[in-house]
C-alpha cells in the first residue's frame, strides 16, 4: 500500500482538496443545523413565497407553505449525508465480504454467490429500491437498506476481481505454506491489497447514494418525518412558475455536495493509483 | 564522391526542460544509396530517438528535435510542412519497428492494413491495389499470401508479422528504409531470414538501410558503416571492418569484448574466462559526468577526460572517434 | 440511477482491444475445406459462436427465473396486498367482501402455488392480468414500451455520438483548453440530479421561454396526424431526451477519452503514422476502432440500469412509459403487473448483454469463444 506518500499526493490535487473543503462545509452545516436554525424545518415560520433576500429573517426565502428554506437545506444535509454514508458503509462491508469469499474459495461458492449477485443486478436497480421502500414503508432505515441492497453487487464484483487476481500470487502460496489460516490470509494479505480500488469505489458509491436518495424522496418515497433535499424539490414543483427558487436551491445543494464527493474520489484515485496518470501521445 | 542520400548533421533532441541536458547531441552521419549504416548502442543510448526524429515521429511532447539538419535527397527535412513529411513517410522513407505484434492494428486484417498503405501512396483502383498487395507479399516471400490477407495479426507468427511490416514499408517504393531493431523481438532462427530479406530488397532496389541495433554480430554481417552512440552522443563511427578490427574508443572496445562466446577457450589452469563487462551502467542524462560522457565508466580515463568533452576526430580513413587517448596516439 | 464512471470501472473493462493479448503463437493451420457439408455444419449450428449463444441464453433464462422468484417473494413479503390497497382507497370494506375479492384475484392461494401457476402462464407467453388496470399485463407493457424505448434509445444514441466527438477532441488536445473545459462539464454533469435538471429545463424552456411543452409524449386530443403529429411528438421528446442524455454523455465522454489516450500510446498508431496516413485516418480508423470496445461494454451495462433510472424522468415529464407503470404497480401492490415488468426488463437486459457480447467478439477478433 502506498500510504506514506498518499496524503502528499492527494494534497497536490487542487480540485480534490477543494472538494474536501466543500464537503467539510456541508458536514459542518449538517452538524450545526440545530444551532444555526433551531426548530423543526417542517414548521411554517413565515409568509409563503418569500424570495431569497426579501426578508432578512429568511435569507434563502420561504417555500409554498412558508417553511424556511435555509432551515430545510441545513437539516436536509443531515439526511443526505447520513443516508449517503451509512448506505455506502453497509454496501461496502457486505460487498467486500461476499467478494472476498467468492473470489477466494471459488468454484461452487463463487458460482452460487455470483448467480445471486447477478440476479440482484438484473432487476433494474432503482426499481428494486422502490419496491423495497414501498414494501417496508418509507423511513430512514428502509431507504438506507434499499440503497445498500442495490449497491453491494458492484462492490462484490470489484473485490472478487481483485481477490481472484491476488489469489494466484506467489506470496499467497507462501503464506499458506507457513500454515496461515484462510481467514488470516484474507484479512491481512488480500484485503489490504484490495483497499485502493475499494476506497475509490466507495467514494463513488457515496455520490450515487446521495443522488439516489434525492431521487427517491423526490418521488415521495422519502422518510416522511425528515425533510430531505429531494422532497424540497418536489414541494417546489407546484410553485415552479413563480417561486422556482424553492426547487432550484436544494438542487444546487445536491450538485455541490455530489461534485465535492466526486472530486475527492478523483483525488483518491490519483493518489492511490499513481501509475494511472495520463500520458500525452 | 557522390552526394549522400541522407546527410544528418549535428542532430540534437531533448525535452522541453531548458536546464536539462539534451537526450541526443551532436549526432551526424551520411548514408548513400545501396548502403547499410548501423546505429549501435545500449538501451537508452538515443539510437531510437535519432531514427524517429528523421520522420518527425518523436513523441512530442515531451521530446522534440531541437537542432541539427537532416538532408534527404537534397531537401532539408526539418523545414518541411506537415503534409510534405506525411508524403515522405511510407513513401521515400519507410520505417519498421521492433515489436511486430504491437506494431500492427489488432482489429484490422493484414490485407486491409496493406491495402491502406498502398492506396495512401498511389492512386489505384481496388483491384490494382489488391494486386499490388500480393506483389508486395511476394516480394517478402510470404508463404500462402492470398490466404494470409484475411488473417488478423495475432494469427501470424512473429517472423510473418515482420514480413508484413516490411511489405508495408516497401509499398511506397522507398529509397531509405529505417529498421529499428527489426529482429530483437524475434527468434534467432527467424532473425537471419528477416535480415536476408532486407538485404535482398536492398540489392534489388538499391535501398539504403539505416539499421538500429545493439547486436554487433548483425553489424558485422549486414552493415557497411557503423556509428556508435553512448548516452546520446556519438563516440565512434566508420566503416564496419575498420571499427570492428581496430576499435578506437574504449566503449566500443568494451562492447566488442563483451560479446559472449559460445564456448570460451579454457585457460591453462582449467578455468574459463568470465564475460568481459563494462563496469557500471549508463547514467541518466542528468547525471552525465562533465567532459567525456563515458569517463565515469572508462577504465582508461585520464585527467583531461573529465575536463573537456573530446571532439569527434579522424583516426583513420572515414573513421572518427571521440576520445583523447586514441587521438593522441595518431 | 446509474453507476458513475470510476477509474476502477474503467480499469476492469478491457481498455482497448490490445488488452489481454491471448498468445503470440500462430494458430495451427488446420485444413478448412469449407466445401464439405460437415464443415458447413461446423461453421453454423455447431460453431463456437452459436453454442456460446445457446449457453448464454440458457444461463440468462435461469437468471431471469431467479429474478422473478426474488421479486415475487419480495413483493409478497410485506404486510398488505393489492386488495388492502384497494380497500384503503375505497375508504372501507368489510372483511367478507375482501375475502371474496382475494378469491377472485387468486390471492388466497398459498405463495408457491401462485408462483407455479405464474411460471406455467409464462410458458404460454401470457404475463397475466392486471386487475387494477383491467388489461392483460402483456398489452399494458407493450402499450407503454414505445414511449420508454424511444426515450432511452434516442438519448443513448445521442449521448454516444456526442461522446465520440467530445472524447476525441479531449484526447487530441490532452491537458489543453478544450480538454479542461470538457472535463469540467462532464464533472458537473455527473453531479447534477437528473430530475432536478429536468425540472430546471422545464422551467427555462417551457415556463419562461415557452418554446417546448412541459409534459407528456404528445399533445392529447389534438387531432394531429402525419407530419404535424411527428413534429408534436418530437417537440415533446426534446427535454426528456436532453435530460437523460446529459449524464450518459458525460459518462461515455470520460470513458472514450481515457480509452483513446491509452490507444494513442500504442505502437500500431506509430506505425500508422509512419506509413504516411493522414492524422484524420489514424484517429478515425485506427484509434477509434480500438477504443470503442470499452464504450460498447459500458453502454450495454447502462441500458439495463437506465430502465430503472428512467422512473424519475418519466415522473418529471409525466411520460407515459414503463417506469411510471412500474412505480404505480409497486404502490398499488399489483404483483402480476410488477413481476411482469421485472420479467420483461430482465429478458431485455439479458438480450442486450448477449448482443453486446456478440458485437464485442465481432469487433475484436482475438476474443476466443471457448
Amino acid at each position: 500500500m502506498i500510504i506514506s506518500g498518499f496524503w502528499k499526493r492527494f494534497r497536490r490535487n487542487g480540485p480534490a482538496v477543494i472538494g474536501l473543503g466543500v464537503l467539510g462545509l456541508v458536514v459542518a452545516a449538517a452538524l450545526l443545523a440545530s444551532v444555526l436554525r433551531p426548530g423543526d424545518p417542517w414548521s411554517v415560520v413565515g409568509p409563503a413565497f418569500l424570495w431569497p433576500g426579501e426578508d432578512s429573517r429568511f435569507p434563502l426565502g420561504t417555500d409554498i407553505l412558508g417553511r424556511d428554506i435555509l432551515s430545510g437545506l441545513l437539516y436536509g444535509a443531515r439526511v443526505s449525508l447520513a443516508i449517503g454514508f451509512t448506505a455506502t458503509l453497509i454496501s461496502s462491508l457486505v460487498g467486500t465480504i461476499i467478494g472476498l469469499t467468492a473470489g477466494y474459495y471459488g468454484r461452487w461458492t463463487d458460482d452460487g454467490l455470483m448467480r445471486m449477485t447477478e440476479a440482484f443486478q438484473t432487476i433494474p436497480a432503482f426499481l428494486l429500491a422502490i419496491i423495497v421502500i414501498v414494501l417496508f414503508q418509507p423511513s430512514m432505515p428502509s431507504i438506507i437498506s434499499a440503497i445498500a441492497l442495490i449497491s453491494w453487487p458492484g462492490v462484490a464484483r470489484l473485490v472478487r476481481a481483485e481477490t481472484l487476481r491476488l489469489r494466484e500470487a506467489d506470496f499467497i502460496a507462501a503464506c499458506r505454506t507457513f500454515g496461515m489460516s484462510d481467514l488470516r490470509i484474507l484479512l491481512t494479505q488480500i484485503l489490504p491489497n484490495c483497499l485502493a480500488p475499494l476506497i475509490v469505489a466507495t467514494s463513488v458509491s457515496v455520490a450515487t447514494a446521495i443522488l439516489m436518495e434525492a431521487g427517491l424522496s423526490f418521488l415521495g418515497l422519502g422518510d416522511p418525518t425528515r425533510l430531505s433535499w429531494g422532497t424540497m424539490i418536489s414541494i417546489g414543483r407546484d410553485g415552479l412558475r413563480t417561486a422556482w427558487y424553492v426547487s432550484a436551491l436544494p438542487g444546487v445543494a445536491i450538485l455541490i455536495t455530489v461534485m465535492a464527493v466526486n472530486l475527492i474520489g478523483d483525488g483518491l484515485n490519483d493518489a492511490l493509483n499513481p501509475r494511472r496518470r495520463e500520458r500525452p501521445s | 564522391m557522390r552526394e549522400p542520400l541522407l546527410a544528418v548533421h549535428d542532430l540534437s533532441i531533448g525535452t522541453a526542460d531548458r536546464e536539462a541536458q539534451p537526450l541526443v547531441s551532436g549526432v551526424g552521419f551520411d548514408l548513400h544509396r545501396g548502403e547499410t549504416l548501423a546505429l549501435v548502442g545500449e538501451s537508452g543510448s538515443g539510437k531510437s530517438l535519432t531514427a524517429l526524429s528523421l520522420l518527425r515521429l518523436l513523441p512530442d511532447p515531451p521530446v522534440s528535435l531541437q537542432g541539427g539538419s537532416i538532408r534527404f535527397e537534397g531537401r532539408e527535412l526539418t523545414e518541411l510542412g506537415a503534409q510534405e513529411i506525411r508524403d515522405i513517410r511510407g513513401g521515400a522513407i519507410s520505417m519498421i519497428f521492433q515489436e511486430p505484434l504491437s506494431a500492427l492494428n489488432p482489429v484490422m486484417t493484414i490485407g486491409n492494413q496493406l491495402l491502406e498503405t498502398v492506396r495512401a501512396h498511389a492512386r489505384l483502383s481496388r483491384k490494382q491495389a489488391a494486386e499490388r498487395v500480393l506483389e508486395l507479399l511476394d516480394l517478402v516471400r510470404m508463404p500462402d499470401a492470398a490466404r494470409r490477407l484475411h488473417d488478423y495479426p495475432h494469427r501470424l507468427s512473429g517472423g510473418m508479422r515482420q514480413r508484413v511490416l516490411i511489405a508495408m514499408a516497401m509499398a511506397g517504393n522507398p529509397r531509405l528504409l529505417i529498421a529499428d531493431e527489426p529482429t530483437t523481438a524475434l527468434d534467432v532462427t527467424v532473425q537471419a531470414d528477416i535480415l536476408d530479406t532486407l538485404q535482398r530488397l536492398q540489392s534489388k532496389f538499391g535501398l539504403a538501410i539505416l539499421l538500429i541495433t545493439h547486436d554487433f554480430g548483425l553489424v558485422a554481417d549486414y552493415a557497411d558503416k557503423v556509428t556508435v552512440l553512448y548516452a546520446g552522443r556519438q563516440i565512434e563511427s566508420g566503416p564496419v571492418s575498420e571499427v570492428l578490427q581496430r576499435p578506437a574508443h574504449p566503449y566500443t572496445r568494451g562492447l566488442l569484448g563483451a560479446r559472449p562466446d559460445v564456448l570460451p577457450v579454457k585457460r591453462p589452469d582449467g578455468t574459463r574466462p568470465r564475460l568481459a563487462e563494462i563496469p557500471g551502467t549508463i547514467p541518466a542524462i542528468r547525471d552525465l559526468p562533465p567532459g567525456c560522457p563515458f569517463s565515469s565508466r572508462c577504465v582508461e580515463a585520464i585527467e583531461c577526460c573529465t575536463r573537456r568533452a573530446p571532439p569527434l576526430a579522424a583516426v583513420g580513413v572515414g573513421h572518427l572517434s571521440a576520445c583523447f587517448l586514441t587521438q593522441a596516439a595518431e | 440511477m446509474v453507476e458513475p464512471m470510476t477509474q476502477q470501472t474503467l480499469d476492469r473493462l478491457p481498455r482497448s482491444t490490445t488488452d489481454a493479448m491471448s498468445t503470440s503463437q500462430p494458430y495451427l493451420n488446420l485444413p478448412t475445406n469449407q466445401a464439405r457439408l460437415g464443415d458447413l455444419w461446423n461453421a453454423s449450428v455447431a460453431s463456437p459462436t452459436f453454442r456460446y449463444a445457446v449457453r448464454r441464453t440458457w444461463q440468462a433464462a435461469i437468471l431471469i427465473a431467479i429474478t422473478v422468484l426474488l421479486t415475487f417473494i419480495l413483493i409478497n413479503l410485506a404486510p398488505g396486498d393489492m386488495v388492502d390497497v384497494m380497500a384503503g382507497e375505497a375508504g372501507a370494506a368489510d372483511a367478507g367482501y375482501l375475502e371474496l375479492l382475494r378469491g377472485r384475484y387468486g390471492l388466497d392461494q398459498p405463495l408457491p402455488l401462485r408462483f407455479f401457476h405464474y411460471l406455467v402462464q409464462i410458458g404460454h407467453f401470457d404475463l397475466g392480468f392486471s386487475f387494477r388496470h383491467n388489461l392483460p399485463v402483456r398489452d399494458l407493457i407493450l402499450s407503454r414500451l414505445g414511449a420508454t424505448a424511444s426515450l432511452i434509445g434516442i438519448a443513448i444514441t445521442l449521448a454516444v455520438l456526442g461522446a465520440v466527438a467530445l472524447g476525441t477532441i479531449a484526447a487530441r488536445h490532452v491537458n489543453g483548453a478544450p480538454d479542461r473545459i470538457i472535463s469540467v462539464v462532464t464533472l458537473l454533469s455527473y453531479a447534477v440530479p437528473t430530475f432536478w435538471l429536468g425540472l430546471m429545463l422545464v422551467l427555462l424552456f417551457s415556463v419562461k421561454l415557452r418554446w417546448l411543452p412541459s409534459s407528456g409524449s404528445e399533445t392529447l386530443f389534438s387531432g394531429y396526424t402525419g407530419w404535424a403529429r411527428l413534429r408534436d411528438q418530437a417537440e415533446h421528446l426534446v427535454l426528456p431526451v436532453l435530460t437523460l442524455a446529459l449524464f450518459h454523455l458525460a459518462l461515455y465522454t470520460r470513458l472514450l477519452r481515457a480509452s483513446l489516450l491509452e490507444v494513442l500510446n500504442q505502437d500500431f498508431i506509430r506505425t500508422a503514422r509512419a506509413k504516411g496516413l493522414t492524422e484524420r485516418r489514424v484517429i478515425a480508423v485506427h484509434a477509434l476502432g480500438n477504443s470503442l470496445l470499452p464504450l460498447v461494454t459500458m453502454v450495454g451495462m447502462q441500458i439495463g440500469a437506465t430502465i430503472g433510472g428512467v422512473v424519475v424522468i418519466e415522473s418529471v415529464f409525466a411520460w407515459p412509459g414503463l417506469g411510471r407503470l412500474a412505480m404505480d404497480a409497486v404502490l398499488q401492490r399489483d404483483t402480476t403487473l410488477l413481476v411482469g415488468i421485472v420479467l420483461f426488463s430482465g429478458c431485455f437486459v439479458a438480450i442486450v448483454n448477449l448482443l453486446v457480447d456478440l458485437f464485442y467478439s465481432w469487433l475484436d477478433p482475438r476474443i476466443v469463444r471457448n
